[in-house]
């Protein structure tokens, strides 16, 4: 008998498989990986972060693959990427060569520069634009061009904290360029360090991060909720140094975004009167332009290194290992996979009490 | 110029140029294939501004390929996937290891640089037509 259930779980199970990977091309016309690419530029942008793999391309397939199903499509991604050697480390890289793209804060609105405000949906109605159900070749409105006056490098634009170091506001640690940990090579340990604390956070799914992130600024850690210093988006360039003595190797250009979270103070704070006097970060960094998540990480980066007794968003075992999209879907999406056995047995159990309780 | 600026360069300007470059000399260098093109990983090291230390914001795709002539390595890396590109960036790195063809190379990176100038030039143009100018919020 169970060779049989076996021979008939296959059939099954290869015709269910069939009847997925059909169903995208029955209910409509296929489309070009490089459409997807191009038109989904923000579930691209997910997909890498989540996925903590930055590739457009195979981002795109993924997401054809996985009918736009974003949990799937971060598991090929991890998948995929668990395939290919890593070649290298690159050498330190640091936000303050990025070409920014947008910049802009909620605290100050005098920046030096200025506040650059770059590709955003923020200040758009949310309603729907029919004109896009009709196909269009390029961009239908080019912007209006008008003299701004400036005399600064887009890709060495000085970070706001810069600013309010010279004032005093801000004080900058001393470099510190110990060797991260990498959890994807050695399972974190509690209590965690700060490398592997922004790391699972800059791979964490974003709806866990930003709703986490969430709670916590609602009343469950903070007082008051955190003012965002500086969000930068951009092109950062990366290298990589391959030891041959020819220096360092540029090898692209990736987008990222950047929050400094200017953070209030919580309420068992053990800070000096001095320290209160300066501003505190809380920190987020992600993959291509994901600005919520990245200002939800900050948030959770201020709640960890500064945990206040009995809060959940202060635990850090509790944030790191339950928002990572691959563990915590694929945990939850097991249990609808058979459990036959283990559920029998629950069942006999159950069974044998009621004879019992006749 | 250093690796660190030409390769910057070539690579986000220079496709094919780079690739014309290797065609045209190719056959005027001896040389051996000692791995790829293939495709592989880069871990990216990040400085936080919060506390000044160092994390691993995740792995980016690259192709990488690698040429020899003689006891010289050429080295070909460029994101994403392009067999074809980081063939070109390997010859080029090693006939500027070799010190050959010099002057060919000075020529493309001075028709690059002004491809560059112009790129950033118009790019930041751009942008900052979205700078916010609060004194004419009430115009």
């Amino acid at each position: 008998m169970g060779y049989v259930a076996v021979k008939g779980g296959a059939h099954a199970i290869n015709n269910s498989v069939l009847l997925y990977k059909n169903r995208r091309l029955e209910e409509g016309i296929d489309i070009e990986v490089e459409k997807i690419k191009t038109n989904m530029r923000q579930l691209i942008n997910q997909v890498m972060s989540e996925a903590s793999f930055y590739d457009r391309d195979t981002a795109a397939l993924a997401i054809k693959q996985a009918e736009g199903n974003m949990e799937e499509a971060v598991f090929l991604m991890r998948a995929h990427r668990s395939t290919l050697p890593r070649l290298y480390y690159s050498t330190i890289t640091d936000t303050r060569d990025m070409f920014v793209e947008r910049r802009i804060s909620a605290s100050f609105k005098d920046i030096p520069g200025g506040q650059i405000l770059g590709a955003s949906p923020d200040f758009t109605h949310r309603l729907l634009d029919d004109s896009l159900k009709e196909l269009s070749e390029g961009p239908l409105e080019d912007i209006s061009y008008k003299e701004v006056g400036y005399n600064y490098k887009l890709y060495k634009l000085p970070k706001v904290i810069d600013y309010l170091e010279k004032e005093g506001l801000f004080v900058r640690d001393e470099e510190n360029n110990d060797e991260p940990d990498d959890i994807t090579k050695k399972s974190i340990e509690f209590p965690s360090t700060r490398s592997q604390r922004l790391q699972a956070l800059t791979r964490g799914q974003t709806g866990a991060v930003t709703s986490l992130g969430y709670a916590e600024i609602r009343g469950y850690g903070f007082t008051s909720h955190p003012n965002i210093g500086e969000c930068r988006v951009g092109q950062q360039p990366v290298f990589v140094d391959i030891d041959d003595e020819y220096g360092e190797y540029f090898i692209g250009d990736f987008e990222m975004t950047e929050i400094d979270g200017f953070m209030p103070d919580v309420a068992d704070d053990q800070t000096t009167a001095d320290e209160d006097m300066l501003i505190k970060i809380g920190y987020g960094l992600v993959f291509g332009q994901n600005e919520t998540k990245a200002i939800a990480m900050s948030v959770l980066d201020y709640s960890l290194e500064h945990p206040i007794d009995g809060v959940p968003t202060s635990d850090d075992e509790f944030i790191m290992f339950h928002i990572d999209s691959v563990e915590s879907t694929g945990f939850i999406s097991h249990l609808k996979l058979p459990h036959y056995v283990t559920f029998q047995s629950k069942l006999d159990r159950m069974r044998q009490g009621r004879e019992d309780q006749k | 110029m250093k690796r660190k600026e030409w390769s910057a360069l070539i690579a986000r300007y220079g496709r094919d140029e780079a690739i014309e470059f290797f065609e045209t000399h190719k056959n005027d260098l001896d040389f051996e294939v000692i791995s790829g093109p293939e495709l592989g990983l880069t871990m990216v090291k990040m400085r936080e501004h919060a506390q000044n230390s160092l994390f691993y914001i995740g792995e980016v795709l690259i192709t990488e390929t690698k040429i020899r002539s003689g006891q010289t390595v050429g080295v070909g890396l460029i994101k994403g996937e392009d067999e074809t590109f980081s063939l070109a960036l390997s010859f080029i790195d090693l006939v500027n290891k070799c010190s050959e063809f010099t002057e060919e190379f000075n020529m493309m990176i001075e028709k690059l640089s002004a491809i560059e100038d112009e790129n950033v030039k118009e790019r930041t143009e751009r942008i900052l037509q979205t700078k916010v100018s609060f004194d004419m919020m009430n115009d």
